[in-house]
């Protein structure tokens, strides 16, 4: 059973992720405006390039692919 | 970044293309000669250069008749490129209509993949009647006003939909249009205050 006491950890541990995540999107944006372009889209291609290539390995058909994007709605 | 607006829409010069950029073009290459498109959503915010990656691209066609849609789907096929429903042309005409989204990817693949569907709301229709041109070297996209994509990842809500929403607004919040942004808010019935928006 989950308690009153755990519940608030984990809302406050919420809050603290959150905080964080917005804390590096502001870092992030800092660092993007100063660079060229050419400079943060390599970075971005190294990390899509990857997370795509990752995806394409999963253990999926297209069928099931379709029912579970379509079945839950949005995965943007 | 290297980025600017004029009255014509944005061009970003010098960008690397990954992976998911090369599969847009390739799709709006076909697209585009057939029917009237905007792109919303995730993907916007990604070419803008956020780092996070997507699965899918969100676009929002102007509805079409068959015989319209039929050429699109027989170009999409001799292109390389095919439907992840099992739908004929017919099929895939009937599904849009009946305001279901039907999804093209590289033949053969099923990530990365187009999620299309027709614009029939008002924010929709109104993201693909003001869509902005976004140039890339001898590339050409066309993606929704900011300011309708900004309340429009307030309102989804997630946690990555409003840093989605605060990113665009940090990065670009000397270009955009406040007043317009803040009428698209109260249209949409969403507050940025809390996040620092408008």
């Amino acid at each position: 059973m989950v308690s009153a006491k755990m519940v608030r950890g984990l809302e406050k541990e919420k809050a603290r992720i959150i905080k964080e995540r917005l804390e590096f999107i502001k870092l992030y944006i800092e660092w993007i405006k100063k660079v060229p372009n050419k400079e943060w889209s390599a970075q971005q291609a190294i990390l899509i390039n990857a997370l795509l290539e990752n995806a394409v390995n999963m253990p999926l058909t297209k069928e099931k692919y379709l029912a579970l994007v379509d079945g839950n709605g949005k995965t943007d | 970044m290297e980025i600017k607006r004029t009255k014509t829409g944005w061009t970003m010069n010098g960008k690397v293309q990954n992976e998911l950029d090369r599969f847009v073009n390739d799709c709006i290459a076909v697209v585009k000669r057939h029917l009237r498109y905007v792109i919303v959503s995730g993907y916007v915010v990604i070419v803008l250069g956020r780092s996070r990656g997507t699965e899918d691209i969100d676009m929002l066609i102007e509805p079409v008749d068959r015989a319209k849609f039929k050429d699109f789907y027989d170009d999409s096929l001799s292109s390389g490129l095919e439907f992840l429903n099992p739908e004929d042309a017919d099929g895939l005409h009937e599904m849009l209509e009946g305001r279901t989204c039907i999804r093209m990817s590289r033949k053969g693949m099923f990530i990365p993949n187009i999620e299309i569907k027709y614009a029939r709301e008002q924010v929709a229709l109104e993201a693909l009647e003001k869509r902005e041109s976004l140039k890339m070297g001898h590339h050409q996209l066309f993606i929704s006003p900011i300011e309708i994509q900004i309340p429009y990842k307030l309102k989804l809500g997630s946690s990555k939909d409003i840093e989605d929403a605060i990113y665009l607004w940090e990065l670009l919040k000397d270009k955009l249009d406040v007043k317009k942004l803040r009428m698209y808010m109260i249209k949409m019935g969403v507050k940025g205050d809390l996040h620092g928006i408008g």
